[in-house]
């Protein structure tokens, strides 16, 4: 446990009702790293991420952002303390424009200084959210929702960004576009936990990879590791 | 004709009030998922107001009435408070408590036989345009119901406060996680049907001025019919469904005959029945969409 680490998850464990979703799960992030969170369905990985943004209840442990316990704080604090969340689903305001979604995004920031340039950056990583900021974000195709959905989390300048499937329903080369611009997003500092379903591409993507199962951690992966088809099917479905 | 034209107006009169009243439950409903049954007693609170206030200055009377029903809104948001987290039927149970036991507060502090409000009575002299008599008051409340109806439109289109009420109406939780405070938006939106509730008083007393306790109750009940014929979980179908009930509740009231009258609300909700069997989502709602029913 160093004091260094940006974000702690220390003994965590959620319940929905009598299931217990995480259990007794740790891990930690140093600033700027990205680490991702791979494994079966039901594995407990989203929850994780809800649980750290403040939007499912916990049941025991603690989450620390820089040596500040999270738990108990409401998503609203969260967010405004430096942690932003993409979805799972996107999650855009379909009804909305562009626009509208990128002012929702505003409110986790916690200071003005900056905005100027996070919005250029954010407007060349994503063109499309400059481009068509008056229509209306349910006509997006889905890769545009996705990226809207990572601006609105970008703009509130996060220290650590969350990310839920962001690959979930697009076709190939939509997906590798997209984690092109997440290589962009790592470039500029920022730290990254990313949930996703396609393992390999994560685990090459990450600097380090867990591979959950059943709320708990089965395996850890570095992005050097090669994937040993055999190790990450025991990780997966238990030996 | 002239009959006619005369019940057109003085249905849009009552079609705005409706439509505020409609309005104000809706507000509440789209960031808490609440349908507020005790709205109808922030209304008779801001009446009783202007009843305890007879005798002070109009201006006064209007900033007491106001001050009243946006506490009163404000105060149940704090006793709902808990709820936020509980099943519909829990909220929907404790919304009718507090509407009966505020009624019978005021049951038992001003009797159930009403007393005069006398509020802007003057607004109830009619000028002529042709044959038909339209009162200032039918103006008035058509003139406010559409300021008001304008201004909440303004607030949640053009405002960041608006654009938050929004938000948590459309998806509560991604609001919060993008940083919209949960407690505020509530606050700010039993606030602003407090507000919704002081001028519907303002209106009714005039025309109504009798201050009972099923004052505000009264209005509620057509208007939350209105909600739903509307479709309850957007404001503007909801709110043009209140509309839609004023209008229709003076109609039909005119079309029946003088002994039939007290078939008015039989006819009313016969009405209604029909339309949910027909657009069980509401009449403004296209398409099914899955909407979250009391």
């Amino acid at each position: 446990m160093t004091s260094e680490a940006l974000l702690q998850v220390v003994d965590l464990d959620v319940r929905y009702g009598p299931v217990q979703a995480v259990r007794g799960l740790s891990f930690e992030l140093d600033a700027g790293e990205v680490v991702g969170l791979i494994g079966p369905n039901g594995a407990g990985k989203s929850t994780t991420l809800l649980a750290i943004m403040g939007a499912v209840p916990t049941h025991g442990g603690d989450i620390r952002l820089a040596g500040t316990s999270l738990v108990g704080l409401a998503p609203e604090s969260i967010s405004r303390l430096g942690i932003a969340l993409v979805p799972e689903g996107r999650r855009i305001f379909a009804e909305f424009t562009i626009e509208e979604n990128l002012r929702l995004g505003l409110l986790g920031r916690r200071t003005a200084e900056g905005l100027e340039d996070d919005l250029a950056w954010v407007y060349s990583l994503f063109p499309i959210v400059d481009e068509q900021r008056k229509r209306a974000a349910g006509q997006l195709s889905g890769g545009q929702q996705q990226q809207l959905a990572i601006a609105r989390a970008l703009v509130a300048r996060p220290q650590v960004l969350l990310l839920d499937e962001p690959s979930l329903g697009l076709a190939p080369t939509v997906v590798d576009a997209l984690f092109d611009a997440l290589g962009e997003i790592r470039r500029r500092g920022v730290t990254i936990l990313i949930v996703e379903q396609r393992a390999q591409l994560t685990v090459e993507f990450a600097d380090r990879s867990i591979v959950m199962r059943s709320g708990g951690i089965a395996l850890t992966l570095s992005g050097d590791d090669p994937l040993d088809p055999a190790e990450m099917t025991a990780a997966y479905f238990g030996s | 004709m002239t009959e006619f034209v005369q019940s057109l107006v003085d249905g849009v009169a009552l079609g705005s009030i409706y439509a505020l009243a409609a309005l104000g439950i809706g507000l509440v409903f789209g960031v808490m998922r609440l349908v507020n049954f005790a709205y109808g007693e922030v209304i008779t609170a801001a009446a009783y107001t202007l009843l305890l206030t007879k005798d002070a200055p109009i201006g006064l009377r209007i900033a007491l009435a106001l001050a009243v029903a946006v506490a009163l809104s404000m105060a149940m948001e704090f006793v709902f408070r808990p709820l936020r987290v509980a099943t519909p039927a829990t909220m929907l149970v404790t919304t009718f408590a507090v509407s009966f036991m505020l009624q019978n507060i005021a049951i038992l502090r001003f009797g159930t036989r009403g007393e005069s409000i006398n509020f802007l009575a003057g607004l109830n002299r009619a000028f002529e345009i042709g044959s038909i008599r339209v009162r200032w008051i039918t103006v008035v409340s058509i003139g406010v119901g559409t300021a008001l109806l304008a201004g909440v439109g303004y607030l949640l289109d053009r405002t960041d406060i608006g654009l938050q009420m929004r938000a948590a109406a459309a998806d509560f939780r991604t609001a919060r996680i993008l940083g919209v405070r949960a407690t505020r938006v509530i606050v700010f939106a039993f606030a602003l049907s407090g507000l919704l509730a002081a001028a519907i008083a303002m209106m009714l007393a005039v025309q109504r001025p009798l201050a009972t306790p099923s004052f505000g109750f009264l209005v509620v009940i057509p208007a939350l019919v209105g909600v739903v014929v509307g479709g309850l979980d957007r404001l503007l179908p909801a709110t043009i469904g209140g509309f839609v009930v004023g209008f229709a509740t003076v109609l039909i009231g005119n079309l029946l005959p003088s002994e039939s009258r007290v078939f008015l609300n039989s006819a009313l909700f016969g009405l209604v029945i029909v339309v949910l069997l027909v657009k069980p989502n509401g009449l403004f709602i296209r398409g099914a969409a899955s909407v979250d029913r009391l």
